[in-house]
């Protein structure tokens, strides 16, 4: 019995060092921006419109667009998420003010993205007179899936996994959202333009990653010096 | 971190580590028995996995429809073990308990290897608390709430799997999916008792649309939700031969006519057609209930098939017509010899039924193989009938004349004799069309002889006879004592 526990705490000892593989807090005092554009390239495709083919009297009659892919009038991409895979150490991960909410109106998601911080609750909630499911699409580690008949208003749910989570209803097949669940604050959503911006960064080297779920992920090298502000520019199109 | 390695390592033991002769000998069994749909590595893509649908699990991403741990975690060995040995009703996986214990055992263990998911989670079963016995009260209950939490969304008003959702329905791998049909309740990927039904809408099936109802409902709820599915199912009555009982006046002309209560009916069971290309390995349609009568001139059949939906040829929709044919042999033998069951051969032609979604009526056809159908003449087609379709069900009325004026052609009936029956059926949203389709083997129809008056006056000759005697002994008696 005494021996059992001797090797397990040797191996928690050897297993120690990779804590350091996750992120570590500290105070950021010299940091920079990196300001990103992500754009795209050639002629966008037309937005793509959804017939509402069931509960027109809740989900309203008239087409909607999709919010998967949204193109500005200056080629901006919007909803990109853009991160530092690989950055180790840097200011503290917050956690929000009041608990981050997913919306089902209209039988459309709202937001469509949002970030989160990793072990949030997420109250998901269903404003419409109708059965909906909250489903994760396959690839993620999260998994669930969950009805929300039109009693059920508040359903809630622990977000443990740092990752891309995909989510959508098979009630009306067209409604999807994104929730990014982040172990660290450099990560950010593009806006209308396509811009976006990750400050406090300590300055060193670093690789920025840009991902949409119509147009796959790239990747950039950057380095911020002190208090420096970085540009950096993708483009990216369907594949 | 030495904490949690201790209640992994410690879970793990809770969970029986496996030996690595146990894993080998697992792997062993799972390249005899399961990598021909599953595949080698586990990802659902064996050689035989085009031809099943649904399709065979992946096992990759440790995602398992049949559990009793919560939505979006992995299955216990339990599960595992359960969903090996009965299979899954209503799929290609057949029940493996013919296959001694230890080996089943053994290839859960191979099984869990696929996915990393068994190596960070340890499964934690829900609990199920005591059953609420069936009753008007609580199916009256469970009913309000099929409404209300709106489970027709997807599963339909009647149950039978045709709610509006259906055309979105996709699997996490982007393959369609049907909702069951809660009528048929054998096919129940988890089985139909009461304990799996409450299992199902506590956990949901992972993988598919079907959600976990564990935050909406509380237990009296599921059991009383369960209660009206179950009672939803309707009973089966598999047999190889339907009997036509005689009936008084006219035949029904209406699906709905009550006096249809009064025949039995028998389901036959449909498969795919996969003997002639193109062939159909994955049919929607996987019975037809028929129930028969007759009169001493004329006989009625009524066939039901469900059907999730009711389609008619459209290249846009990529959809082709439903259609449903009843085959028989143009003359009946002495013999047991029966025309080839596809369409007939050249020496016994069929003689058939057919209706289709885009044709008034039901029409007589003749064949002797598949490809030679030819419809009979204008004035040979003496067919009368009827098909409706309501709610994910088709309801066909066929009535004709026992004997006809076309013999060459036309089968005549005969009372009490058995006589070949089969059935071919086509789901036009189910790329079914031409060979494309649901077919049975022979079965038999057997017309019960209409009851001819002697049985009535027999009985009633005995009863005059014995009050006769009676009273002619009685007054002997009377005489005797009086003497």
């Amino acid at each position: 019995m005494m021996t059992r526990w001797l090797i397990l705490l040797l191996l928690g000892i050897v297993m120690l060092p990779m804590q350091g593989l996750s992120y570590e807090a500290i105070t950021v005092s010299d940091g920079g921006t990196i300001v990103g554009e992500v754009k795209y390239a050639g002629d966008p495709p037309a937005p793509e419109k959804i017939d509402v083919t069931k509960d027109a009297n809740i989900c309203g009659a008239d087409p909607k667009v999709s919010p998967a892919l949204v193109v500005g009038a200056n080629k901006g991409i919007k909803d990109v998420v853009a991160s530092l895979p690989s950055i180790q150490k840097g200011k503290a991960l917050g956690k929000p003010d009041k608990p981050p909410v997913l919306d089902q109106k209209g039988c459309e998601y709202h937001p469509y993205a949002q970030i989160i911080p990793v072990n949030t609750t997420l109250e998901i909630t269903n404003s419409d007179d109708v059965l909906h499911n909250i489903k994760t699409k396959g690839g993620s580690k999260t998994s669930f899936n969950m009805a929300q008949p039109k009693f059920k208003r508040k359903l809630t749910y622990d977000f443990k996994n740092p990752e891309i989570v995909q989510v959508e209803c098979n009630v009306h097949g067209w409604m999807n959202a994104i929730i990014v669940v982040e172990d660290n604050p450099y990560d950010a959503l593009t806006d209308a333009n396509g811009s976006f911006k990750i400050t406090d960064v300590p300055p060193g080297k670093y690789t920025v990653k840009v991902w949409h779920s119509k147009l796959g992920e790239q990747t950039k090298e950057v380095t911020v010096g002190p208090k420096e502000e970085v540009q950096v520019a993708f483009d990216m199109k369907a594949p | 971190m030495g904490v949690a390695v201790a209640t992994a390592t410690l879970a793990q033991e809770q969970r029986g580590a496996s030996s690595p002769e146990d894993l080998e000998a697992g792997k062993q069994v799972y390249t005899r028995k399961c990598a021909q749909c599953h595949g080698d590595d586990g990802q659902g893509t064996g050689p035989a996995a085009n031809e099943v649908f649904p399709r065979p699990r992946d096992f990759t991403r440790g995602i398992y429809k049949i559990r009793s741990t919560p939505s979006g975690t992995v299955p216990t060995d339990g599960d595992l073990f359960r969903s090996i040995t009965n299979g899954l009703p209503g799929t290609s996986m057949p029940a493996w308990g013919v296959l001694p214990e230890r080996d089943r055992r053994q290839v859960v263990q191979h099984i869990k290897i696929f996915s990393q998911k068994f190596k960070e989670e340890i499964p934690t079963p829900i609990t199920i608390p005591p059953e609420v016995p069936s009753s008007a009260e609580s199916i009256a209950r469970g009913q309000e709430l099929y409404r209300d939490a709106e489970c027709w969304q997807c599963h339909g008003d009647a149950g039978r799997g045709d709610g509006p959702s259906l055309p979105d329905l996709k699997d996490d791998w982007g393959h369609p999916i049907w909702p069951a049909d809660l009528t048929q309740c054998w096919n129940f990927r988890g089985g139909s008792t009461q304990q799996d039904i409450f299992r199902a809408f506590m956990t949901g099936l992972s993988g598919t649309p079907m959600p976990s109802f564990a935050d909406i409902f509380e237990p009296q709820q599921a059991w009383d939700l369960t209660n009206y599915v179950r009672s939803l199912c309707r009973d089966r009555n598999v047999d190889i031969f339907v009997r036509a009982v005689p009936a008084e006046g006219e035949l029904p002309t209406d699906v709905n006519d009550p006096r249809w209560a009064n025949a039995p009916a028998i389901d036959f069971p449909l498969v795919g057609q996969i003997i002639q290309e193109p062939r159909q390995f994955t049919p929607s349609i996987n019975a037809v209930t028929v129930r028969a009568m007759h009169t001493a001139g004329d006989i009625a059949l009524l066939l039901s098939w469900d059907d999730r939906t009711h389609s008619k040829a459209n290249p846009e929709a990529r959809t082709s017509d439903d259609a449903f044919v009843v085959q028989w042999p143009v003359r009946l033998t002495e013999g047991p010899e029966k025309p080839y069951f596809l369409y007939g051969d050249t020496s016994r032609p069929v003689y058939l039924w057919r209706w289709t979604a885009n044709a008034e009526g039901i029409s007589e056809l003749n064949a002797t193989g598949f490809g030679t159908e030819s419809p009979q003449r204008q004035e040979s087609q003496n067919l009368k009938g009827t098909v409706v379709y309501d709610h994910g069900q088709y309801k066909m009325l066929v009535r004709r004349t026992i004997t006809t004026d076309d013999k060459d052609n036309d089968l005549q009936f005969e009372a009490a004799k058995f006589i070949p029956i089969a059935f071919s059926a086509w789901d036009g949203s189910n790329d079914e069309t031409g060979n494309k389709r649901a077919i049975s083997a022979w079965y038999f129809l057997y017309l019960e002889p209409t009851p001819s008056r002697a049985r009535l006056i027999y009985p009633g000759i005995a009863v005059v006879a014995i009050a006769a005697a009676e009273l002619f002994f009685g007054r002997q008696g009377r005489r005797r004592r009086s003497a």
